[in-house]
């Protein structure tokens, strides 16, 4: 009698364990799109949110996708965006991606595995009207694998208030590496910094490419932090703590957010940041806030851009019509509304009026900041360089949280530290 | 009431007890077990599916090449070659994990043992032990932050530190000689009401008589403590030791939240380690032994522990 039971129970927790490791595997036939009766053809698009008005705004676009093409439907889930890429990754792990995938440039080196290139799709998606750097930002070894929802540069925020009390004359395009460096020095007093150090990949990265022209991935998108330029704008960049103590540097490897926090929070005068933040940032601030180009080095400012948009997974099942859906989620339509919601600054040229007049609105009708803001975007753009990082380019990333902390506190070099995170980086 | 959530956590103590095993005459009839079974089965259920198979597919991953995108490979013990010999990050974060197990464990039960008999003296005992449980419920997350921003260089700490004593605190979280006894501060404070629920229970169910026997003899003092309290208590000290051990072992949210490792390598631990090389690096394989390896240590030291209790563990039941 005991012994049967034990055999039941083993039978069953057999039976429990086949059938779990069926539902892991991939059923072959693709994924994150079905098709129903009447024809019709539903596809699953993820893409990151928070909170009800960004899912409304998204809602809108797919709703876009079916007035156009009545016979597709645009099933659209979203997670938060400190989750989207883990959930992404589950997801593939699974083989249970959504049909249309939303990519951030940054990342695309790390999941273009996962999607296919769109330039094999004939036909299906048209590139006209995007700005270039928006388009090259998405590429990913020569191949266009998203279209672009946004783009975005980086820019110099400064605290105007502090600068007047200083007496100091304000950042202005053409502004250079020295006259940062005596801001940043003038600005330090009563425990407040004039610059705070971030080691978020856009924010440091984009000083280094300014101050010397230094990249940190060669051409076929292999890591060279190591690299002398690299090593040079580096300990500059760390020394604005170090040496000249004029920069504040983060209080720990889980700061990511760091110089951003600090500037808006009036602990420290400048920091470079993203223009996706123009619009919070001005409102948020209790200071008024000023945007400028990236210091000048030798070549010019310079600074990288980086972007969204949205592709397709390789395993789905509709690539037809996820093409095109995909153009009308990145259509002259779908560009302006978002542009007109400031969800973002639109990659196609002819939305960006609408964006200007959202951030006048926003920001209460401080036109000449929106001005300064809307121009120095362009002029960045004009220089910009789309950043294409390593395949393992999250790794670099808590490479940089943890090793380049020991350089800006001064208790290692700038030189140590790279060649730390390109010897891991390169395993 | 009041006695109850003793009673509830004094249940696992006494599990720990060495039972003579041996077949009981007039055990349950036929149609009991069958309840038996059919009570059970929704647990051994839940088991099998979210315990036992993740336990088997991360025996099958670990021997697999097996990267979240793209084809799996069967590498034999590869992974955990690779881990053991090649990845210098590994062995740093099992240093890691063990320093910090080491200073966490000892503390954490002389304090909690300390506070126990400390407050159960009090008129206020059921108060302190309430205020000293919160931490242990609240979320390990926001402890986290709370303590991550005392930290900051213009946080509180650093403040009274200035005021009070004129000393200049270093950035703790950011330099490497402080950054681990920071994360294992805030462990401490955290982990202490848990323990401290167990001594304190302990503490209430000293036998009366042998006590007031020992007090007849003169024992007093440090003397009672050490040579009848403590024995008396050693099934509780010893699975507070062994529960504290297993879960300082696996230390993960605090380190993650207060420093991410950092600075430089000196705060990744064990965990992070298999964090990072399947959700970072996506290599599910690597993670998986690295996990498997984590396992071992722990079943290690719990096997030497339990051997070890014969020579100080009283039953007295």
């Amino acid at each position: 009698m005991r012994l049967r039971a034990v055999q039941w129970a083993s039978v069953a927790a057999a039976a429990a364990l086949v059938a779990l490791a069926g539902c892991g595997g991939n059923s072959g036939a693709g994924s994150g799109g079905s098709k129903r009766s009447d024809g019709s053809v539903s596809l699953s698009w993820q893409m990151w949110a928070s909170g009800a008005d960004e899912e409304k705004q998204l809602q809108h676009l797919a709703s876009l996708v079916t007035q156009k093409y009545p016979d597709i439907k645009v099933d659209l889930k979203t997670a938060p965006f400190k989750d989207y890429f883990t959930k992404l990754q589950t997801q593939a792990a699974g083989g249970d991606q959504p049909c249309i995938v939303s990519m951030q440039s940054l990342r695309l080196s790390g999941f273009a595995d996962l999607m296919e290139p769109l330039d094999d799709l004939e036909g299906a998606t048209g590139t006209d009207g995007f700005e270039p750097a928006a388009l090259k930002a998405l590429q990913w070894d020569g191949k266009q694998y998203a279209l672009p929802m946004d783009l975005a540069s980086m820019l110099m925020y400064y605290n105007k208030d502090a600068f007047a009390k200083a007496g100091l004359a304000e950042p202005k395009t053409g502004w250079t590496v020295a006259d940062f460096e005596d801001a940043a020095k003038s600005l330090t007093r009563n425990g407040k910094t004039g610059f705070a150090l971030s080691f978020s990949d856009l924010n440091l990265l984009t000083m280094a490419l300014s101050y010397n022209g230094a990249r940190p991935v060669t051409a076929d998108g292999k890591a060279q932090l190591d690299d002398p330029a690299m090593v040079k704008a580096l300990t500059w960049y760390s020394g604005l703590a170090t040496k000249d103590k004029a920069a504040s540097v983060p209080a720990s490897s889980s700061d990511g957010g760091w110089a951003e926090t600090q500037f808006v929070n009036g602990n420290a005068m400048m920091a470079v940041d993203g223009t996706w933040n123009l619009g919070s940032t001005s409102t948020q601030a209790k200071f008024k806030v000023g945007v400028a180009p990236i210091p000048a080095g030798p070549g010019g400012s310079k600074t990288y851009v980086a972007n969204s948009g949205f592709g397709i997974s390789k395993s789905c099942a509709y690539k037809k019509e996820a093409a095109k859906a995909l153009s009308v989620l990145t259509g002259p339509e779908a560009e302006d509304y978002l542009a007109g919601q400031g969800r973002v600054f639109p990659a196609r040229t002819a939305a960006q009026p609408a964006y200007e007049k959202f951030l006048t609105r926003q920001t209460g009708g401080k036109t000449e900041t929106v001005k300064a803001g809307m121009n120095a975007v362009r002029d960045g753009l004009a220089g910009g360089v789309p950043f294409v990082g390593t395949r393992n380019w999250d790794e670099v990333n808590t490479l940089f949280s943890q090793y380049l902390l020991e350089a800006y506190t001064g208790s290692t070099t700038a030189e140590a530290a790279l060649t730390t995170i390109q010897k891991k980086a390169e395993r | 009431m009041a006695t109850r959530p003793i009673e509830h956590s004094t249940r696992p103590v006494a599990r720990f007890a060495a039972r003579p095993r041996r077949a009981r005459p007039g055990g349950p009839g036929r149609r009991e077990r069958w309840y038996a079974y059919g009570f059970l089965s929704p647990g051994v259920l839940g088991l099998t599916v979210f315990t036992l198979f993740p336990v088997a597919m991360a025996v099958v991953m670990s021997l697999y090449r097996w990267p979240i995108f793209g084809q799996r490979s069967f590498v034999g013990l590869d992974n955990f070659r690779y881990l053991l010999l090649e990845d210098p990050g590994f062995l740093v974060s099992v240093r890691n994990t063990f320093v910090f197990t080491a200073l966490f464990l000892p503390l954490n039960v002389v304090l909690s043992l300390a506070l126990a008999f400390w407050i159960s003296n009090s008129r206020w005992q059921q108060v302190f032990r309430v205020l000293f449980f919160i931490p242990a419920i609240t979320p390990m997350v926001v402890n986290a932050v709370i303590w991550k921003l005392l930290y900051q260089p213009q946080g509180v700490i650093a403040h009274y530190l200035g005021s009070w004593f004129g000393i200049t605190a270093p950035n703790f979280l950011a330099d490497s000689g402080t950054a681990m006894i920071s994360v294992v501060v805030m462990s401490v404070w955290q982990g202490i009401g848990y323990n401290l629920i167990v001594f304190s229970a302990a503490i209430d169910e000293l036998p009366r008589s042998v006590l007031e026997a020992a007090e007849i003899d003169g024992a007093r003092g440090l003397r009672k403590f050490l040579r009848v309290q403590l024995p008396l208590m050693s099934p509780a000290v010893f699975f507070v030791t062994t529960m504290t051990m297993i879960t300082s072992m696996q230390v993960f949210t605090q380190t993650y939240i207060l420093t991410r490792g950092g600075p430089g390598d000196s705060t990744v631990t064990m965990v992070q380690n298999v964090y990072e090389n399947g959700f970072v690096s996506r290599d599910l394989g690597v993670a998986a032994a690295g996990a498997w390896l984590l396992f071992a240590v722990i079943l290690l030291i719990t096997a030497v522990q339990f051997l070890g209790q014969k020579r100080w563990v009283h039953y007295e039941h």
